[in-house]
């Protein structure tokens, strides 16, 4: 995608950034701002390619430049980004260091600090120096999905700029465009915001198996069969052995749970539209306080996933809760 | 790109470019090693952004052939496994071929490897050499210069341009310049052509590294400096290096000319009693030794609560001047004496709270520390 | 000279280690328990301690898991928790030192005390009495204490009577309350000694005194013999050394959790508490530090730490925070943690520290230069340390 492209997403931020390059008006830091998946770290790219582009004023994404910044191989270009969920102390280290050398090649310094609330405060701070006493040609973008969580010592000294959620209609466009089934990509469009994220899922050869599985699980609970635990069994999915399997799972669950607590309050504008029928037919089945319980076990059974426990026992342990 | 080598000569030049190679660059093109083939010969490069090492290998050397070049052209080969693969391979030659720019083979005897290469366009322009008015330096005097000055960078980030070795040519002198703030070396060398002055500072790994790549390749270096690189130019073979931003703190007003007292030791004596006085602080203590110079003795002392107190009495060479009683880091003054050459060194002092020199009768270094207060 | 008697407190806490888990788990007071490895739920390892309640079963030390187990079937097991007790342990000796500097810890769970100064206004029974009292009711810690002249006796006191026992041994009394002890009992006889002395009919301490045949005792005891003859007859080591605090090399502090921590903000605040403590002791001992731990401990038990060693020494609590901040990232895998602990080693008295001047800074200095100079002048004339800056003078 070239920044134009970035119209239809994000137009005020992307109209904003040329207008600024065009008038040689660029601030030498930005705070990128917006939900998860709004496209701000991939604007923040876009900009050091607009900067180094051989093609004056336009992201060309073929000259040696825009390819060197998209393979990260730009040694004036320098992106950090959270590795294991945290910006280590080291990185910071590093783009200290980068900081205060001369440039390998001609041209400005860009460096884009991608989720800048992973970063300790120590390091936020040790970082603020820099944003502090700007140094010509240089440019720092920073980008966070929680602005809460900034040092208010940072934001005073970055231009704020806010990127709008994207609407889930232009994802499930763009899975259908990527030649994702339409109802699937409805599903997978609640996923996530992420575009890339949401085909990835989309594209994931258990998807189907996964949303089949939710599917026949939900109408379990709601017409009371006592053995998922068969149902389980005897599907095309192994919950326990891949971890990425399992998450998927669990958020589909979450998407079908909420269904039923919607239709619940009579709000019938549901992800899984193929089964309105059924959940209207079954609804009367499960109690408010159920239905908020077992929401509250697929949370906790996604915590759970997340420091690694035991896959087998989770989702054993979660399908017992949920009858 | 096509060709075949002699395997030792390929493997040797690999060997010194690879120096430059890091684990830790966030760029995965610098993970290559750049090779350009011509019918001169092969330019190899390999960098980590911060040092760069270019070694050029002749087509032919004294006549004998090294390189059989079949088809021009450039690559990026993963530097590392090139190396390993160079170092299993038992045959006088190896040949190379490059495969639509994505794969390499590598031949040699019967064995062939295979790896996979990024697009060599992606390789940084690194500009190697940036002034056409060098200064010229035997090795020796090169590695000398490093040595004697580098003790003094700094190791802590805190003021990342105390990291480097300040180059600053004035009236055609280099001056050499580091310091961590508690204790300052400065290295003079006087050259002949007319170079235009400059200011700039190196860092301190990367001249570290330089050091090590010359100790084996006697010969004249040309030194390259600019305000964004500075490059050393010895035959086939360029080591540049990207300097640091920011300006390096005034240091020439802090040497002093005039002194109150100055000592004469022989040095490899002085070594052996700070080493010894200074014994009792390698339990972790502070490393502070003082020295309480009389008319006829000089009394050098270290002394710990905890652990208890040493006391060697000298008697130095010379003495002039008024008498003092001066505390100090016995680890700054060892490093001093350990890198100048003499065997006669002079500690020249001015006050017990002013900055002091140690000097030989070799003029062009000076290796000065501030004394601590033991009052 | 006459020499001066003294007064020597040995202070021993009863079954310490069970005292301190019966303080976070005051449900299991009178309970048979055992501290063992966690290997204890699988049977193996053995006992570290029992409390009172168990040894009546005849559950001891060092005995095999299965073995109590057998002879106390209600036995319950904790698992050992060296932070905790010695995080009580500190509270110990930081109460005894409320009452005199003359503190000198001997183990985890004891100390030796010299009273002589403080038994001018109140007699040792009383003063016994008192500080058993405080710290059985402030601090749970149920102790024995051994008053007598000298430290072996104060110790062999002590250990008369268990738990919270109160001993005088006078030296009057020693051939009445010494002497017909088991010689295995006495403080410095080993395992392996015992029973060679045993073999040469050495059965009781008095036999020790008694016995003829001192070549025999040399060739076991070798020159221990005349020292532990002399301590049997009350001549012995009456010299309290109040431990300085590096002489345990460092000073630290810890925490465990009940809740385990998982969010970074609760790891912090909790970092700032251990930190603002151990700068606190720091500066109470009058140390600087050049190297700082932090130390996790995580649910599994696993236990990780990292450490920082600085160019030069510090005390500041800020300075040694914000290094504290940096290794707890450093070394945080964000998994839930058990314990933190954050500690100082490398440490120096302010005394030994000099102030390193720096070429950015040492024009300030200057206008001391001629004091200085002076003092170092009639220092030099008169004697040492004649004349310091008013500042380091000592109140």
């Amino acid at each position: 995608m070239s920044i134009k492209e970035y119209l239809n997403i994000q137009p005020k931020v992307v109209k904003m950034l040329l207008n600024s390059y065009n008038k040689q008006r660029l601030a030498h830091a930005y705070l990128f701002e917006g939900a998860k998946g709004t496209k701000k770290k991939a604007l923040a790219i876009e900009l050091a390619k607009l900067l180094y582009c051989e093609k004056q004023g336009e992201v060309c994404n073929e000259c040696i430049n825009c390819i060197r910044i998209e393979h990260q191989n730009h040694p004036n270009v320098l992106v950090v980004e959270a590795d294991n969920n945290t910006i280590k102390k080291e990185q910071v280290l590093y783009l200290q260091q980068e900081y205060h050398k001369t440039t390998l090649e001609p041209g400005p310094k860009v460096y884009i600090i991608d989720k800048i609330e992973k970063m300790s405060i120590n390091a936020a701070n040790s970082i603020l120096k820099f944003i502090e006493e700007p140094v010509a040609d240089t440019y720092t973008i920073l980008t966070t999905d929680n602005l809460h969580q900034i040092l208010p010592t940072i934001i005073s000294r970055c231009q704020v700029i806010n990127f709008q959620p994207i609407p889930k209609a232009s994802i499930v466009n763009y899975l259908i465009e990527n030649g994702v089934d339409t109802y699937i990509a409805g599903i997978c469009s609640h996923l996530t915001n992420d575009f890339d994220k949401a085909l990835e899922i989309a594209n994931n050869d258990k998807i189907i198996n996964i949303i089949d599985l939710v599917i026949m699980i939900s109408q379990a609970i709601l017409n009371k069969q006592e053995d998922i635990i068969v149902l389980l069994e005897n599907s095309n999915v192994d919950l326990t052995k891949d971890k990425k399997v399992s998450e998927y799972f669990l958020d589909v669950l979450l998407i079908y749970l909420r269904d039923i607590q919607n239709a619940k309050n009579n709000n019938f504008e549901i992800v899984f539209v193929n089964d309105l029928n059924f959940i209207q037919q079954y609804v009367v089945n499960i109690s408010k306080e159920k239905l908020i319980y077992n929401i509250n076990e697929v949370l906790k059974a996604k915590i759970n996933l997340e420091y690694n426990a035991n896959l087998v026992l989770l989702i054993d342990h979660l399908l017992l809760n949920l009858m | 790109m096509k060709f075949k080598i002699i395997n030792e000569i390929f493997i040797e030049a690999i060997n010194n470019v690879n120096r430059a190679l890091s684990n830790k660059t966030p760029m995965p093109i610098l993970k290559s090693v750049k090779i350009d083939l011509t019918n001169e010969g092969i330019n190899l490069t390999a960098s980590d952004s911060n040092i760069t090492i270019k070694q050029f290998i002749p087509t032919f050397i004294n006549d004998k052939q090294i390189i059989f070049v079949e088809e021009e052209g450039s690559s990026a080969i993963p530097g590392k496994l090139l190396q390993e693969v160079l170092r299993k391979a038992n045959d006088e030659f190896v040949e190379l071929t490059m495969i639509e720019d994505k794969l390499v083979h590598i031949n040699f005897k019967n064995a062939v490897f295979t790896l996979n290469c990024l697009d060599v366009k992606e390789y940084p322009n690194i500009n190697l050499i940036s002034s056409n008015q060098p200064i010229i330096v035997d090795s020796k005097k090169l590695s000398e210069i490093i040595r004697q000055t580098v003790i003094s960078i700094a190791t802590s980030e805190s003021r990342p341009i105390l990291t480097g070795i300040n180059f600053k040519v004035q009236d055609n002198i280099l001056y050499c310049i580091a310091t961590d703030s508690y204790r300052l070396s400065e290295k003079i060398f006087k050259f002949d052509n007319e170079i235009t002055d400059i200011n700039i500072v190196v860092p301190g790994k990367s001249l570290l590294e330089l050091e090590k790549l010359i100790q084996s390749k006697p010969g004249e270096i040309k030194i390259h400096l600019s305000n964004n690189i500075i490059s050393f130019e010895m035959d086939n073979l360029i080591f540049q290096s990207r300097l640091l931003d920011g300006t390096y703190p005034e240091t020439s007003r802090l040497i002093p000319k005039e002194f109150g007292l100055t000592l004469g030791f022989n040095r490899h004596e002085l070594i052996d009693i700070v080493d010894r006085v200074s014994l009792l602080s390698k339990e972790g203590a502070t490393n502070i030794i003082k020295f309480d110079v009389y008319e006829d003795k000089t009394i050098i002392s270290l002394e710990s609560t905890e652990i208890g107190k040493v006391v060697e009495e000298v008697h130095p060479l010379s003495q002039e001047g008024s008498l003092l009683r001066i505390g100090f880091n016995a680890k700054y003054l060892l490093d001093a004496l350990r890198i100048l050459d003499d065997n006669i060194v002079k500690i020249m002092f001015t006050g017990e709270v002013r900055p002091f020199i140690v000097k030989t009768k070799d003029e062009s270094i000076t290796q000065l520390i501030l004394p601590v207060r033991i009052e | 000279m006459k020499k001066k008697v003294k007064i020597i407190f040995h202070i021993d806490m009863n079954a310490f280690f069970i005292s301190c888990e019966l303080i976070n788990h005051p449900e299991l007071k009178n309970k048979p328990l055992a501290i063992a490895g966690r290997a204890a739920i699988y049977n193996k390892g053995v006992v570290v301690t029992a409390s009172y309640e168990a040894r009546k079963f005849g559950v001891k030390a060092a005995m095999p898991v299965f073995m109590a187990r057998k002879l106390c079937p209600k036995l319950i097991f904790i698992s050992s928790n060296m932070d905790l007790y010695q995080e009580y342990s500190q509270k110990f000796i930081d109460f005894l030192l409320s009452y005199t500097p003359l503190v000198e810890k001997a183990s985890i769970d004891e100390a030796y005390l010299d009273v002589t100064e403080l038994c001018i206004n109140q007699h040792p029974l009383e003063l016994a009495k008192e500080l058993q009292t405080k710290l059985l009711n402030e601090y749970h810690l149920p102790t024995s204490i051994g008053i007598a002249t000298t430290k072996f006796l104060a110790k062999m006191a002590s250990n008369m009577k268990k738990p919270l026992g109160i001993t005088v041994l006078r030296n009057k009394a020693i051939k009445k309350l010494l002497w017909p002890l088991k010689i295995d009992k006495m403080h410095g006889i080993g395992k392996k000694t015992a029973p060679k002395l045993l073999e040469k009919g050495i059965n009781t301490i008095g036999d020790l005194v008694k016995a003829e045949n001192k070549t025999a005792l040399t060739q076991i005891l070798g020159n221990q013999y005349s020292y532990f003859y002399h301590l049997a007859l009350g001549y012995g080591d009456n010299v309290v050394t109040p431990n300085k605090e590096n002489d345990y090399k460092s000073i630290g502090n810890s925490t465990t959790f009940i809740d385990n921590i998982i969010v970074e903000e609760m790891a912090r605040y909790e970092l700032e508490k251990l930190t603002t403590r151990v700068v606190s002791r720091l500066t109470k001992s009058n140390y600087l530090t050049k190297t700082i731990s932090v130390q996790i401990k995580y649910q599994n038990f696993l236990s990780q730490s990292k450490s920082k060693t600085l160019d030069r020494y510090v005390a500041s609590y800020y300075e040694i925070l914000t290094i504290v901040y940096d290794l707890f990232e450093l070394l945080w895998n964000r998994k839930p943690i058990r314990l933190l602990g954050v500690s100082c080693s490398q440490l120096i008295e302010k005394e030994n520290y000099y102030q390193q001047i720096s070429i950015f800074d040492y024009e300030n200095y200057l206008e001391d230069e001629k004091v200085i100079k002076l003092i170092h002048q009639i220092n030099r004339k008169y004697g040492k340390q004649t004349i310091k800056k008013g500042l380091r003078l000592k109140k």
